[in-house]
């Protein structure tokens, strides 16, 4: 990994694209979704995250908890942790995970680094398609602006 | 190119974005796409420099395809969004 990069401002774009759907209707993809990188004891990877002001958490799709093998929290008793969530669509369980690195990357520099932080992985594949970036670590970081109609996000460190 | 290997399909392209693969990280690439991107919703996609090296609908699939292309390399995967309405 690069080492942090010690901007003050990092300016994203967003990632957009059209398609035509099943239906032949075309239909256009606008969202605040960032470079990430995962990191565990066993194994690491890349992808992309939504920053979402609305996830008071930080979610991690099953299929990447699965890829890095991720240790699940469990009570005193030896019980995995069950995390009752509340999206859109409904409630869902999620486990409790430790993660040993996230970072958010802008080109190939990091400047957000978390270390052995708590996400939340929902119990079934498929429940959400990508990474949540939620208000628990990287809102704290930094203030974060939406661009909306520039289809920019900035960061500013805090 | 395109291979079949059961249900993973290996893709190689080389996109004209004007940057070179050692200066564009995955992400660059994946954004630089454009519509082409479309192709490829609702599929896991690993990318490696500037190429989309394995697509398919096992994130696992395509993430172990894709460190068996370049195994020194740390795997870009994602699942590449349809336009859904998310609200919470």
């Amino acid at each position: 990994m690069s080492s942090e990069s010690e901007d003050r401002k990092i300016v994203c774009k967003y990632l957009t694209y059209r398609y035509k759907n099943a239906e032949g209707i075309f239909r256009t993809i606008r969202l605040p979704l960032v470079n990430i990188y995962l990191k565990s004891p066993t194994a690491d990877t890349e992808t992309i995250a939504l920053l979402d002001t609305g996830a008071t958490k930080t979610l991690l799709p099953l299929e990447y908890a699965q890829i890095l093998s991720l240790q699940y929290l469990t009570d005193d008793k030896g019980n995995l942790l069950k995390i009752e969530t509340v999206g859109a669509g409904g409630t869902f369980y999620c486990l409790l995970a430790l993660l040993q690195k996230l970072c958010v990357k802008k080109k190939t520099k990091s400047f957000c680094t978390l270390t052995n932080i708590r996400v939340l992985v929902p119990a079934k594949e498929g429940v959400i398609p990508y990474v949540i970036l939620g208000r628990d670590y990287v809102f704290n970081r930094f203030d974060i602006t939406f661009h909306e109609n520039r289809q920019k996000v900035t960061f500013t460190k805090a | 190119m395109v291979k079949c290997h059961d249900k993973l399909i290996l893709v190689a392209r080389v996109e004209g974005s004007g940057m070179t693969a050692k200066s564009m990280s995955e992400f660059e690439f994946v954004l630089s796409l454009g519509n082409k991107l479309g192709e490829y919703v609702d599929e896991w996609i690993a990318v490696a420099g500037n190429k989309i090296v394995a697509r398919g609908l096992s994130a696992k699939e395509v993430f172990d395809k894709a460190k068996e292309i370049s195994p020194s390399k740390t795997p870009f995967i994602m699942k590449v969004p349809a336009d859904k309405v998310m609200v919470l």
